[in-house]
């Protein structure tokens, strides 16, 4: 772990778009967390925005491991998280350990419905997905643009 | 969820925590330190644990350094290790406090050959009060928290794990002789778990998770490495490529990550350069602690564990 690249220039751009979208962010993921069965407190989604605040994220792999620490409270949620991560961020999830084959219960599989189906079976999902000009949308889009995250050696 | 919400950011304990732990990287860097090796996935988890704060709960196979890092983490911020072991029938007087009662025999016994009277409100003070792990995290004066590991929780029955959680959420005890005492600068909390059973809902909702797994044999070898001085790279492929042969095979308790260092530092004292079958069976008790164990994988056959070679 000797380079963990400190001289590397930290982008402002990204820090500035997710302040303005915390709670939405954070609302929206954990509404979509919920609806694959995984059990999301409103607490977890306030903690989500805490967290996002403390590690600021510069990239989706970043993103995702703070999202995946603050929300997946079993393994046997893995699988599900990294399904809606991927859904909602469009990107391979960087998966450290296959999935377990001896989990003690099964982790609800994935929504696949088209998101248009989805709604019904949603109560408050955040407007961003009926609207393309969506806050998360947004996030998504600038997070498509961002380069990777500082190298960190395995 | 935070049970430390009234010492807020600007506490003196948060403070400190913030100086040394400024963000993921700084954490990784720091640990590594002190030799132990994490991806970023468990930098993160411990980052967030630290920062929020919020206690982590570390699940995962027995020897995948679940202990180890709770004593890392103690050692990056220069405070105390804590340590509570849990088993079956564990109790409140054995986690938190309890009086010493032969010693308040003694003194009444003294007391009363010398005439004097003794007041219950000595008898029941602090001299005579035997502080348990759960009460010297929460006494901890500081300036740092100190690290409380709250070992195999999942030994414990279900009533501990509900008393736990209680005091936990408080940072706080009461004694009714003592009156409540709070703690000044709330314990960073560890709790690691085998999984030999489901925790309660209660537990998981209070703390970060992270399920760790055997390390990829690449980073075994780096981790093994720094803790055998001197030993070769070639001996530590081979080790780790052995370990992790053998905990796919059908063997009672798997080697640990400590396993695969008391190997190598076996194999490095005798010399050995070339992991073969000899030498396997010379050293096969330190990697394998059961004699059914050692039986299971000489029946597969010792070659097995060693990668043709040429």
């Amino acid at each position: 772990m000797a380079d963990l690249g400190a001289g590397a220039p930290r982008p402002e751009f990204g820090v500035e778009t997710i302040h303005l979208d915390l709670p939405s962010l954070a609302g929206a993921l954990g509404q979509r967390l919920r609806e694959a069965g995984v059990p999301v407190t409103p607490e977890r989604s306030a903690e989500f925005a805490r967290a996002l605040t403390l590690v600021r994220p510069e990239g989706r792999r970043r993103l995702y491991w703070t999202a995946r620490s603050i929300f997946v409270s079993d393994r046997s949620q893995g699988a599900a998280f990294d399904a809606v991560f991927q859904s909602v961020f469009g990107a391979e999830p960087p998966t450290e350990a296959p999935p377990p084959e001896d989990a003690e219960t099964v982790p609800a599989p994935p929504d696949q419905r088209p998101l248009a189906d989805r709604r019904s079976s949603s109560t408050d999902l955040a407007s961003e997905e009926r609207s393309p000009s969506g806050r998360l949308t947004c996030l998504r889009r600038h997070l498509e643009n961002r380069p990777a995250v500082l190298p960190m050696s395995r | 969820m935070s049970g430390a919400g009234a010492e807020g950011e600007g506490g003196e304990a948060a403070a400190e925590i913030r100086r040394i732990v400024p963000d993921v990287e700084t954490l990784a860097q720091r640990l590594a330190a002190v030799d132990y090796l994490v991806d970023e996935g468990l930098a993160t988890s411990i980052f967030l644990s630290l920062r929020l704060p919020q206690p982590l709960l570390l699940e995962g196979e027995a020897g995948v350094g679940k202990t180890e890092a709770a004593l890392a983490l103690a050692a990056v911020l220069e405070t105390p290790l804590v340590r509570l072991q849990c088993y079956e029938g564990i109790d409140a007087a054995e986690a938190l406090y309890e009086w010493n009662y032969p010693r308040q025999l003694l003194s009444i016994r003294l007391a009363d050959s010398g005439g004097r009277s003794l007041d219950e409100e000595e008898l029941f003070g602090p001299d005579y009060l035997i502080q348990r792990p759960l009460l010297r995290a929460l006494e901890h004066p500081g300036p740092r928290p100190a690290v409380l590991l709250i070992d195999e929780i999942d030994r414990a029955d279900d009533d501990f794990e509900a008393f736990l959680l209680e005091l936990l959420a408080d940072a706080a005890v009461t004694i009714p002789e003592l009156g409540t005492i709070r703690a000044t600068h709330p314990p960073i909390i560890v709790l690691t778990s085998n999984r030999t059973r489901d925790l309660h809902d209660a537990v998981k909702r209070r703390c970060l998770y992270r399920w760790i797994d055997y390390p990829t044999p690449e980073r075994e070898v780096e981790i093994i490495r720094r803790r055998v001085k001197g030993a070769s790279e070639a001996l530590a492929v081979q080790v780790a490529d052995a370990v992790s042969r053998m905990r796919d095979s059908d063997v009672q308790k798997p080697p640990g990550i400590a396993e695969a260092i008391d190997w190598l530092a076996a194999l490095e004292v005798l010399g050995v350069e070339t992991l073969d079958a000899e030498a396997i069976e010379l050293t096969l008790g330190s990697v394998l602690k059961y004699d059914e164990d050692q039986e299971v994988i000489r029946a597969a056959g010792l070659e097995q564990l060693v990668p043709d070679r040429g």
